[in-house]
């Protein structure tokens, strides 16, 4: 098929060309073609990303081309040539060597097939499953290179602590789980002690807690909570805690917690230590009554907030989960920051100080603040 | 009777979510006395409304329209009765009610449930069945149609 060009303009001084090549239709365009000169000499070469990204690192040689081309025909049929070579050598590098294969094999043997529970149609990805010594099951997430095993393979797994998986002697797949079980080992007690925290209380966040997460928002009850940042690899000991909550529910808690920490035993799981210096038992999902358990925004009825329709951008982000409390004991109404600085812009007997609004309570009438810059 | 629509923009997701829930709470417990007539409207309900026993509107049914604002629950719906409005001191003849949490009382805090029973309970506590006293005023000024949010109202009168 010959290419076509095609003038864009009455003085014939630019061109768009479509060029057909295997199967595919490029196009680009050509500007300040001299007319009744020879030689393109100032003509400039205009294409798209995808065509750019053919050309990139032969650019200069490719206007150099076009710069002394006798004339626009000739060289497109130059660039057509040049293209050929191109996405010809590209199409053999595409294919791993036929070693990748054989290597891929025996490393599958080494490591045993029966972990092998993903593998992607073009080889580029697999995924090992292994269990722990208290039979808790892990995937081992593998990217191969196409130039394994002279490329090292790169291996993602969920651990509370990021860890450079690599091999030490060539790529060995072997190493690396090898490797990835040594460092499971290692947070089995973390796991032990997360695993009776997610059991045994409400886990308000996160919504579904993976291996890798240290950090439960649990549910304390009359829309308080309390949120813990574990140390995975001593588990056992205090936690970072910050109380969520009316004032007059949380502080009595913070006090507990700062003088009864001598009552912390490391023999005891997390949970029970903490309902022994906060002198309290954690309300659990199953026998905690929903309407005072709620949690819900007392004005939008969402966890969530509603990302803004305005700004759909948002979307791709969990909107965010209540986080101002009515002081009032008695009322303890949770709202989304947002949501009660929309409502409290308003209403007219809002008073603003600095960038603090003023207001009240929409359920109890109690005195209420929040900060403008917060929405 | 006019039904007077508010311009109605479409509701907010925020808006929308928050009436979906106040919608499927309903559908479990709704208020004694009322009957939501099902559409595929969440912006305008249509709410029956049976007098309540042992008072002057007893066996009577009345048609209460409620419409949303797209900022739902920053600003109050606006609650009408349609057709035939009942006869009450604090109930205009072209179905606006007088009732102050429909207007500068309203809080995100109240749901259309609780002010159908607020409804229910204005009903209820009457001594006689009479219209406001300056109703032909009112309802002459109302006539294009106007929308009872842009009244401003004088809530003199907290006993019925």
């Amino acid at each position: 098929m010959e290419p076509i060009l095609l003038p864009l303009n009455y003085d014939f001084s630019a061109f768009h060309v479509l060029l057909p090549l295997q199967g595919k239709e490029f196009s680009f365009s050509i500007h300040n073609v001299p007319k009744g000169e020879e030689f393109l000499r100032n003509a400039k070469l205009e294409c798209n990303e995808e065509l750019r990204s053919i050309l990139r690192g032969v650019e200069h040689l490719v206007q150099e081309r076009l710069n002394q081309s006798v004339d626009l025909h000739t060289f497109v049929l130059e660039l057509k040539d040049v293209l050929e070579r191109i996405l010809r050598t590209q199409s053999l590098h595409s294919l791993p060597k036929p070693a990748f294969y054989a290597d891929l094999c025996s490393n599958l043997d080494a490591v045993g097939w029966e972990h092998l529970v993903w593998l992607a149609d073009d080889l580029s990805s697999l995924h090992f499953r292994v269990f722990d010594s208290a039979g808790r099951e892990h995937i081992l997430l593998i990217d191969l290179p196409p130039g394994f095993p002279d490329v090292q393979p790169t291996a993602s797994a969920n651990l509370p602590v990021p860890v450079d998986l690599r091999s030490l002697h060539g790529a060995s797949l072997k190493d690396i789980v090898s490797q990835y079980e040594t460092a499971i080992e290692r947070y089995q007690e973390f796991w032990k002690v997360m695993e009776d925290v997610d059991s045994r209380v409400w886990v308000m966040e996160p919504d579904h807690p993976s291996r890798a997460d240290v950090f439960r928002r649990i549910a304390l009850g009359g829309h308080c909570s309390l949120s813990i940042l574990v140390d995975p690899l001593s588990p056992r000991s205090v936690p970072e805690c910050r109380f969520f909550g009316s004032d007059a529910f949380v502080s009595p808690l913070r006090k507990l917690l700062n003088s009864g920490l001598r009552k912390w035993d490391q023999s005891r799981l997390l949970i029970a230590n903490l309902e022994a210096v906060l002198e309290l038992t954690f309300p659990s999902a199953q026998d905690t009554d929903n309407e005072d358990m709620s949690a819900d925004c007392g004005i939008c009825y969402a966890y969530r907030a509603q990302d803004d329709p305005a700004s759909p951008n948002m979307g791709a982000q969990k909107g965010s989960i209540p986080d101002r409390v009515c002081d009032n004991a008695n009322c303890a109404r949770p709202f989304h920051s947002t949501c009660l600085l929309e409502w409290l812009r308003s209403i007219t007997t809002t008073r603003q100080s600095f960038d603090v609004l003023f207001g009240h309570c929409p359920y109890c009438s109690h005195p209420i603040a929040v900060k403008s810059t917060h929405g | 009777m006019s039904t007077s629509t508010p311009p109605q923009k479409t509701l907010s997701r925020i808006a929308a979510n928050r009436l979906q829930k106040e919608l499927s709470e309903w559908q479990i417990n709704p208020p004694a006395g009322f009957k939501h007539r099902v559409t595929d409207n969440l912006q305008r309900w249509i709410i029956e409304v049976n007098g309540a026993p042992g008072t002057l509107y007893s066996c009577e049914q009345y048609q209460l329209q409620v419409d949303f604002p797209e900022n739902y629950p920053m600003e109050a719906p606006q609650v009408i009765f349609i057709q035939q409005p009942p006869c009450h001191p604090h109930i205009y003849s072209n179905g606006h009610i007088c009732l102050d949490i429909l207007y500068d009382s309203w809080s995100p805090a109240m749901t259309v449930s609780s002010i159908c029973i607020s409804i229910l309970s204005m009903l209820s506590s009457a001594t006689q069945k009479a219209r406001p006293p300056d109703n032909d005023r009112y309802v002459r000024n109302c006539r294009n149609g106007r929308s009872p949010k842009e009244t401003r109202w004088w809530f003199h009168d907290d006993k019925v």
